[in-house]
């Protein structure tokens, strides 16, 4: 991992294209300003980590499980 | 393998079930969790109805219940960025099928629940899909089923005493 020292109002840029600059640095958290194409997806990677979680999870369904959820006369077949 | 007639038959957990290959969705970027895979094709059950089937067509342990978040919550929205426009090449909103991931706990299926925060989003016409990840404060990744059902019945009723108040009055 490239571990670099900013400051307030410092920026890094990745790739020519994408900018991170520290905003604001308050308390323990740090305020991030990102400029980046369109195209470049950005996440808190907490939240991309829990729909993974949240994927795995659901796969583990069966027919069964879903007709437990509705309980409709069909699924006793 | 594959038919003739561009038919192919896959091994999937609601057993094996055979995709017209002009069916198959393309995921360029996979789905969280799955990233190496592609390739799936939506399945409907009539054991699952209203719960359809995103299944993968490279790995059979992968099946994924999916529902179509406007049952469960009557005002849902989804704001489609460019950036995801463009991965699925979606000129037409109309073209856009979207669908919500449903998590059943194997000891209390009541306490289900959908993502709303993380709808996937199918183009139809161009057979791309993705799952794209909403920035609303109001969608969380866990939304209880039957709370938002209730809370949707609640809301339509609210709705139908209202007109059926203005009919009257006018």
């Amino acid at each position: 991992m490239l571990v670099l020292s900013r400051r307030a109002n410092e920026s890094i840029i990745i790739d020519d294209k994408i900018e991170v600059k520290v905003l604001k640095i308050e308390g323990g958290t740090v305020k991030l300003g990102i400029v980046a194409p369109q195209e470049v997806k950005i996440y808190r990677k907490e939240i991309y980590e829990a729909v993974r979680a949240d994927n795995l999870q659901a796969t583990s369904a069966t027919v069964e499980d879903v007709c437990g959820l509705f309980k409709k006369s069909k699924c006793k077949e | 393998m594959r038919g003739e007639r561009g038919l192919e038959r896959i091994k999937t957990r609601l057993g094996e079930i055979e995709i017209d290959e002009r069916d198959i969705i393309d995921f360029p970027e996979g789905l969280p969790g799955f990233e190496y895979l592609r390739r799936y094709a939506l399945i409907q059950d009539e054991r699952t109805d209203p719960i359809k089937w995103l299944v993968s067509l490279e790995d059979e342990n992968v099946s994924l219940p999916v529902i179509d978040p406007w049952l469960v919550r009557v005002d849902y929205s989804v704001e489609i960025s460019p950036a995801d426009k463009r991965l699925l090449k979606l000129e037409d909103v109309k073209d856009a099928l979207v669908l919500c991931v449903v998590v059943i706990p194997k000891d209390s299926p009541e306490d289900a629940t959908v993502n709303l925060l993380a709808p996937v989003i199918i183009n139809v016409r161009e057979n791309i899909g993705e799952q794209v990840i909403l920035d609303d404060p109001n969608y969380t990744i866990r939304h209880r089923i039957v709370d938002e059902m209730e809370r949707s019945r609640k809301l339509v009723d609210q709705d139908v005493k209202t007109s059926a108040g203005t009919e009257s009055e006018g």
